[in-house]
């Protein structure tokens, strides 16, 4: 077994799986005359370093990986409350043909997704435009970034609360200014389509700056000199953003809606308090229908089936985005 | 050491097997009431109730422990704080009492409960009735009904909810109007008093995507003479000219003008917020209105409001409708001191607590001596006065999956208050509510 040294550091150089041998832990593969002092030192190295992420390891399983298998298992299960706990009578999938059989279910998935896309890209553009701007404040950028994250720091629920106090139909101040400004008799969350785009304007508003932040970031890690050469081109500043300011945030744009796509898709607490799911199930996002078949008809089975089908969605509409943008990436590094 | 995806994925597994096969629930309650006593040892016993404010704006809660641990100084009473709204309680309870928590050893729950809580092991049967007659025989039989589940008692009542009518006294006396007696009389004077000016809204209800529309549906519908299920929750019954009738009504109600087409997206905080605000000469809501409403800090039309029981359809009869509501106790079943919980619970049931109820607080008591004792509650109070009269509703409460059957009621209904109150598209919405209640029934709902 050859050890490579970095020629100009001197440090030694990660070996290439090929030739380790394979895992020196299972003792498989290790050619023969191999220096065993060596293997017994990086098992040493493993245990220590297994006995010091142990803690932490225990801690992610306890929290993350269990509750999602025991979830998925719950899922699969005909299972009820008894006075031990969980009773699982047999293993089903009656959950999942319960939920593909719903036309509820399906209005919830169209809903959520529609929500996720409508949001996201307004909050992406939104967030983007604040974000040029505040590149170009000086001493007051700091007062605008204080000022912009009040929203996004308000906890969701209260949020929600004020902002079904300014729709409301009687006293609301939106409604107030919309009959005495417009004549218009609006029933804000009183109509499906009316109390969709109100939901999405209230998560507009609280979630922008949240973007916002993350590409202003972004915007002052931009190398200056680019600009400088783009400029000396002749290129004006429409052209430097589309072909020079954009193509660079897309990185951390992708951040930013990987975020946001994950918050969307999971929304719960905005239309639970704001529209309760309605009028009728106009606002019935995923989360809510789970938490209404979960804790409020102590449907266990299908509560985790509609859980976990959320989970799997929404990772595979994430793996699908960083797909996308990948590949687009690899594109334009060859062109 | 090695440790791949696989191998922690297995962990996991085996670890969510492991739980699943450790919590498996065995067939009978730890304890039950029958097997205990009061403890002679002192204890300390947590009751998990939201605050229940007297007439004159102090805790009632204290007072009643206080009273409590002078008949019963070895138990001591903490209170613990509620969640705010009905829903998070019941999530909060269902998640503690599931895992085995052993508190709160009593909590004060929904009377739609006790079927759901008892169907799913979250509350202590606390006996047959039949075992104990001399008892229950002194609570309204829709109170004793609405407890119990396959033949046993979950709850011990506490306090009761009933729907009223609330009107503003000044405008009908000031156009020399009558307190209407039947909803299309209702219709025609409230069309009067918008006319006149002195009012935007005729009659304010609750009609948003929840379980109070579910209370006005059930009450029109037996207004009408139907109901939405048999006594027993078995039979749906919502698809019925009865039915008909009824959703109908509340379609012209917003469609003439007499309730606001806003009236689907009303709680009961808006209606009372719009007739507390003289927007609106009829109120339907809950005996605590009368409080609120006469409550001049925050109410315009305090002094001005008096309560009736509901009207009912012309030629109906003379029945006056009322869904029950209320709440009562509930033990936990994993208590660690079944003796004290279920005394103190029995104990605000009887006699001495239910009469401090009545006497210091807006609450109706349950006990029926001290519910049809207006003496008690003071004569001023039309909501005590008026219950011995009303015709006690009940919402298929029997039925363990409740929630779901309910939630088939108000979703439907919502859509079509919200969706241009077309009455012609009554006949499709009560088929389809009819459907859901149905499948729902069976358990077999989302």
């Amino acid at each position: 077994m050859r050890t490579t040294t970095g020629k100009t550091t001197g440090i030694p150089a990660q070996r290439p799986p090929s030739e380790t041998g394979g895992d020196p832990a299972r003792g498989r593969g290790r050619r023969a005359g191999a220096p065993p002092r060596h293997d017994a030192q990086r098992r040493r190295m493993a245990r220590t370093g297994w006995t010091y992420t142990a803690p932490s390891l225990a801690v992610i399983g306890a929290i993350t990986l269990f509750p999602i298998v025991f979830s998925l298992v719950l899922s699969f299960s005909e299972v009820r409350i008894g006075y031990g706990g969980f009773v699982v009578e047999r293993l089903t999938l009656d959950n999942y043909l319960a939920l593909v059989r719903s036309s509820d279910w399906y209005y919830a998935l169209g809903f959520t997704v529609f929500y996720t896309v409508v949001t996201v890209a307004a909050e992406v553009v939104l967030g983007v435009l604040a974000a040029l701007v505040m590149e170009r404040l000086s001493a007051s950028r700091g007062w605008m970034m204080a000022l912009m994250l009040i929203p996004w720091s308000m906890i969701t629920v209260v949020s929600a609360r004020l902002w079904a106090y300014m729709y409301d139909s009687s006293y609301g101040v939106i409604t107030w200014l919309l009959q005495n400004v417009f004549g218009a008799n609006p029933l804000i969350l009183g109509t499906p389509a009316s109390a969709i785009g109100a939901m999405a304007v209230a998560d507009i508003w609280k979630t922008t700056p949240f973007v916002a932040i993350i590409v202003l970031a972004g915007l002052v890690m931009l190398p200056r000199d680019v600009y400088e050469s783009a400029e000396v081109d002749g290129a004006g500043p429409w052209t430097m953003f589309w072909r020079i300011t954009l193509p660079q945030l897309r990185p951390t744009i992708a951040v930013a809606v990987l975020f946001r796509i994950l918050q969307a898709f999971g929304v719960f607490d905005l239309p639970f308090v704001l529209t309760g799911g309605g009028p009728g199930i106009a606002t019935q996002s995923l989360a809510v229908m789970g938490y209404k078949v979960l804790f409020q008809d102590l449907n266990i089975g299908a509560g985790a089936a509609i859980a976990t089908s959320t989970g799997l969605l929404v990772a595979g509409a994430c793996l699908l985005f960083l797909k996308v943008f990948r590949a687009q990436v690899g594109k334009e590094d060859v062109a | 050491m090695h440790l791949s995806r696989r191998g922690l994925l297995t962990g996991g597994v085996v670890l969510a097997a492991t739980a699943l096969a450790g919590c498996g629930g065995d067939a009978r309650p730890p304890v039950t009431a029958a097997d205990i006593a009061p403890p002679t040892e002192p204890v300390t016993i947590d009751w998990m109730a939201p605050e229940l404010l007297t007439n004159d704006g102090k805790d009632l809660r204290r007072s009643m422990v206080r009273t409590f641990q002078e008949r019963f100084p070895e138990i001591t009473v903490r209170l613990v704080q509620v969640p705010p709204t009905t829903d998070v309680r019941r999530t909060t309870l269902t998640t503690q009492i599931a895992s085995g928590a052993v508190t709160p050893d009593v909590y004060l729950g929904d009377c739609a409960w006790p079927a759901q809580f008892a169907h799913n092991s979250l509350a202590m049967p606390l006996g047959r009735v039949a075992d104990d007659e001399e008892f229950w025989s002194k609570y309204p039989e829709e109170v004793v009904s609405s407890i119990s589940y396959q033949g046993q008692v979950y709850a011990f009542p506490c306090y009761l909810d009933l729907a009223f009518l609330y009107y503003r006294a000044d405008l009908l006396d000031k156009h020399g109007l009558q307190v209407p007696a039947t909803w299309e009389e209702l219709r025609r004077t409230a069309l009067r008093l918008i006319d006149t000016g002195d009012v935007r809204y005729g009659l304010v209800w609750q009609g948003m995507s929840g379980e109070p529309l579910t209370c006005n549906v059930s009450e029109f519908v037996a207004d009408a003479g139907g109901a939405l299920m048999d006594p027993d929750a078995r039979r749906v019954r919502a698809d019925s000219p009865e039915g008909r009738h009824a959703l109908t009504f509340m379609t012209e109600l917003i469609s003439s003008g007499v309730s606001p087409e806003a009236v689907g997206t009303f709680a009961e905080e808006q209606t009372l917020t719009a007739f507390a605000g003289g927007q609106a000469a009829f109120l339907r809501n809950w005996s605590y209105a009368w409080g609120s409403a006469n409550d001049p800090a925050s109410s315009l039309v305090a002094g001005k409001v008096d309560a009736v029981l509901r009207p009912t359809f012309d030629g109906a009869g003379a029945a006056r409708h009322s869904t029950l509501g209320g709440w009562h106790n509930f033990v936990n079943p994993h208590t660690a001191h079944p003796g004290a919980a279920v005394a103190f619970a029995r104990w605000v049931a009887e006699e001495e607590a239910q009469t401090l109820m009545a006497a210091t607080s807006p609450y109706l008591p349950t006990l029926s001596k001290v519910l049809y004792n207006p003496e008690i509650a003071g004569r001023d109070k039309p909501t005590n006065r008026l219950s011995a009269d009303a015709d006690i509703v009940l919402r298929p409460f029997g039925s363990p999956h409740y929630p779901a059957i309910s939630k088939a009621v108000y979703t439907g209904v919502n859509r079509l208050l919200v969706d241009g109150a077309d009455p012609g598209a009554v006949g499709d919405t009560l088929t389809e509510v009819a459907r859901g209640m149905a499948l729902a029934r069976d358990g077999v709902a989302l």
